[in-house]
């Protein structure tokens, strides 16, 4: 072949003979420019102010955060210290009430009675009362 | 011109590929390994590195008398400790040796040396409480030795009372866990539970709370209340040690008060025994002798062996010979199976005969032909053989088992020996004689004196114990150990025969030294040889009180005493009937006087102080007593003896009228081993008052309340106590 297909130019019936409708002419809108508001100088300050208000908010949160915490760990120290001090003052409670105990015991003070001359009562010095009775009333005399 | 990539280039990014799809492969695999398979590992190592863990120990519970009165309780205490490879110079090493050795009252050299030991930790000296502590800690912080001093918190176990009640309570080793007695037995309930502090910790080691932080609390151990009451307990120890060094007790002594009506024990001594704040140290003086001679294998020998001496309950963990105590349980079992009766009489020509063997009683002239009651003041071993075999030796081995003495009783306290008795089958005729009277068999004390309880509470053998409650840390009840009778062994009307004789034989037979006025008291001696032993004897009283209406029982025993008569009449029962003179009144058992003691009871010194000398001397007659005046007063100024102090009848009361009158003094005479009327004499030849103590018919005197050759006032009153010389086998 001697020519290129590329180069053949394929004919379309209808491309004289129906006639071509005319491309519409696009309406032109013209947007008007939007009359900005003009920003007042007071609302701007406004905003400053608000997003100052936040930042110190945050800031604020921030280091009462960080207070809390030092506060709730020296609350907590203070705690463990006390604990610490209850439970020696507990144990120390007891080694003294033992040594009291040991001080006051039978054999301790029975050796102290007898080093200071005291007798166990006799029992001539003992008196029952027998109190089995009922309760009565008894005149002695008009 | 070539575009695209190079042939280099694909190979290099070939192998960029590579390496990376392998690292991350590799890295996968890894994390595969920690996190799956070998994640358990990897946790627990990341925990210890991150995690800062410390066992918090539990405290131990307390132990309580039957009134709630401490016995043993523990507190929080510190040990310290040195870093001896931490020293940098000998300088240090002296001086720290120095303010340590000052602060915990050592031996410089001791402390010194220990500075010297080549390890990182050594503790030094005993456990301190707080005040100390803290003045180790001001030394340290002073001088800076942080690094080379340390204090660590530790428990210590508290015992008030020292050596009281011992062998019960045991004690504890340095790693806070009972090692012997009611800490052992209990040692689950008093320990609690050790607590846990999990915290993180940084890189350099320092916790860091807010990051994790987890505290399990330590959960303090149970309490618990023994029926031990702490007066009853040193009332039973001062006689019994009393009785133990008076007549030189070789293998210690014991005593038991049981509560008949619960099986609870009162009080349990032995004596020696040790003190359990400082259980190591060996007690017994002759043995702590002989140690300091010894060295070597064979000291640490013989020191195990008196620790393991001392510590030992007596009461529970050793067999005796009961001897003649025991015809209460062969008595009770006769009578029980109608094998002999109240009415029953029994011949004593001093010995008797059994399958070609002859049995001596220890009155080798005879009792003579006695009654049930009779032989039971005798302590008759020929009558009481004859009932034995009377009763049979079939039942008479059913009693035993009965009685609880074939098994152990159960008691809440370690190392509870078994009995060692002839099994049925092997017993002939001899051995149920012998086994009659107590003989050629050995039980606990525990063991007799829970069947002597059960031969006089009406029958009931109740279950011997020690503790009755457990209580937790808020002192809430966990546990009640209730009294629980076992069985019924006998009758409460042949339980009540009992009692009556063994009254008998402390108003009229062997148990007179026992008597305590205005108290039914009764009981039984006995003096056993100990089997396989050169004539080796213990000597042992049970008593029960009021025989009428019976609260307690107590058994007292001394083994080997070394004197002349090492009878349980003589030796035991003056000692138990002290205990039961003391203990009665606290138990509120009113006493019952007769006639004769109450007549003696109101013999007592008028109070004449004040009064014109001529009514002092009517009111000192008319109380049946003389009078010896000293000075030239009108008025008495004083009086010896005192108002209202117990005189006997016809003694004399001094009374001083002159404020300047000399005191007329005197020497106390020794009247050890005087008759009543030889004391009776040389009382009056001194000016002296004398009361007698004891049993006074057929008796000498052993003990006197005031010490021979002391310079007292005339007038004074000396009590003696007197015991009869009682010889029973």
């Amino acid at each position: 072949m001697a020519y290129s297909k590329n180069a053949v130019r394929k004919l379309h019936m209808n491309d004289a003979a129906v006639p071509q409708e005319l491309p519409q002419r696009r309406a032109v809108v013209r947007r008007l420019p939007v009359r900005q508001k003009r920003k007042k100088p007071q609302s701007r300050n406004a905003a400053l102010f608000k997003r100052g208000v936040i930042a110190i908010g945050i800031l604020f949160l921030l280091c009462f955060n960080i207070y809390s915490r030092v506060e709730i760990s020296e609350t907590q120290n203070a705690i463990a210290d006390c604990n610490e001090q209850l439970e020696m003052l507990d144990s120390e409670s007891v080694r003294i009430e033992m040594e009291l105990e040991n001080k006051v015991s039978y054999e301790n003070l029975e050796e102290q009675a007898q080093a200071l001359g005291m007798k166990k009562k006799s029992k001539t010095q003992v008196k029952y009362i027998d109190s089995s009775g009922e309760d009565s009333v008894q005149i002695l005399s008009d | 011109m070539q575009t695209g990539p190079t042939k280099q280039m694909w190979k290099r990014s070939f192998l960029v590929m590579l390496a990376v799809i392998v690292g991350f492969t590799v890295s996968f695999a890894s994390l595969c390994n920690i996190m799956i398979v070998n994640a358990d590992k990897y946790k627990a190592l990341a925990e210890e590195q991150q995690l800062r863990d410390v066992v918090v120990p539990a405290k131990r519970g307390t132990i309580y008398d039957a009134n709630m009165n401490v016995l043993a309780a523990s507190a929080t205490v510190w040990q310290t400790y040195v870093a001896p490879t931490n020293f940098s110079s000998d300088e240090q090493r002296e001086t720290v040796a120095q303010g340590l050795a000052a602060l915990l009252e050592m031996d410089y050299e001791k402390v010194l040396a220990i500075t010297k030991k080549n390890s990182a930790y050594e503790t030094v000296g005993n456990k301190v409480a707080v005040d100390k502590a803290n003045e180790i800690r001001s030394f340290v912080s002073e001088n800076k030795y942080g690094s080379l001093i340390g204090l660590e918190e530790s428990t210590k176990r508290y015992y008030p009372n020292d050596h009281l009640a011992s062998t019960v309570l045991g004690f504890v080793g340095t790693d806070n866990v009972g090692l012997g007695g009611l800490e052992y037995q209990y040692n689950t309930e008093l320990s609690g539970v050790p607590g846990r502090v999990v915290a993180a910790k940084n890189a350099m080691g320092a916790d860091m709370p807010f990051s994790y932080e987890k505290v399990v609390d330590a959960q303090t151990g149970n309490s618990i209340v023994t029926t031990i009451d702490e007066y009853i307990q040193h009332v039973a120890e001062k006689y019994l040690e009393q009785a133990v060094e008076q007549n030189g007790v070789q293998q210690r002594g014991c005593c038991i008060v049981m509560d008949v009506n619960t099986g609870g024990i009162l009080a349990m001594a032995t004596k020696p025994d040790y003190d359990p704040n400082e259980p190591f140290v060996i007690y017994d003086a002759e043995a702590a002798k002989a140690i300091e001679s010894l060295t070597g294998e064979e000291r640490t020998k013989a020191v195990t062996e008196a620790q393991q001496t001392q510590w030992r309950n007596k009461c529970v963990s050793d067999t005796y010979e009961p001897g003649s105590v025991f015809k209460i349980i062969t008595g009770a079992a006769a009578l029980e199976e109608n094998a002999v009766s109240e009415k029953d009489t029994f011949d004593c020509p001093g010995y008797i005969k059994i399958a070609d063997t002859r049995i001596s009683c220890h009155k080798t002239s005879g009792h003579g032909t006695q009654t049930l009651a009779q032989a039971y003041m005798n302590s008759c071993n020929p009558a009481f053989i004859t009932i034995g075999q009377k009763l049979g030796l079939k039942k008479f081995t059913e009693y035993r088992r009965a009685f609880g003495l074939e098994n152990l009783t159960g008691i809440d306290l370690p190392g509870e020996s078994s009995s060692i008795y002839h099994e049925y089958e092997s017993m002939g005729p001899v051995e149920l004689a012998s086994e009659s009277f107590g003989q050629s068999f050995s039980i606990t004390p525990i063991q007799f004196i829970t069947a002597i309880s059960a031969a006089v509470n009406g029958g009931y053998l109740y279950q011997p114990h020690v503790v009755k409650q457990v209580l937790d840390s808020n002192g809430n009840i966990v546990k009640n150990m209730e009294s629980e009778a076992k069985r019924q062994v006998i009758s409460g009307e042949t339980s009540k025969q009992i009692c009556e004789f063994l009254e008998g034989v402390v108003g009229e037979g062997t148990g007179k030294n026992a008597y305590v006025a205005g108290y039914r008291v009764g009981g039984k001696t006995g003096t056993s040889e100990k089997l396989n032993s050169d004539n080796k004897r213990i000597a042992s009283f049970g008593a029960i009180a009021p025989s009428d209406d019976v609260k307690i029982a107590v058994l007292m025993l001394l083994d080997e005493p070394s004197v002349a008569n090492p009878y349980g009449g003589t030796l035991c029962a003056p000692m138990v009937g002290k205990i039961l003179q003391e203990i009665l009144p606290y138990l509120e058992v009113t006493p019952e006087y007769s006639e004769e003691e109450a007549e003696e009871l109101a013999a007592k010194t008028p109070d004449v102080m004040g009064k014109s000398l001529s009514d002092a001397k009517s009111e000192i007659s008319q109380a049946g007593l003389k009078v010896s005046v000293v000075g030239d007063g009108d008025s008495v100024v004083r009086q010896v003896p005192a108002a209202a102090e117990s005189i006997p009848k016809g003694g004399t009361v001094v009374v001083y009228t002159d404020v300047n009158a000399e005191q007329t003094t005197t020497t106390v005479p020794n009247f050890e081993g005087m008759t009543v009327s030889q004391a009776n004499a040389a009382a009056v030849n001194a000016g002296l008052n004398i009361q007698f103590g004891g049993s006074t018919t057929d008796a000498v005197a052993y003990d006197q309340s005031i010490a021979a050759d002391t310079t007292v006032e005339k007038g004074t009153v000396v009590t003696v106590e007197f015991r009869e010389n009682i010889v029973v086998e």
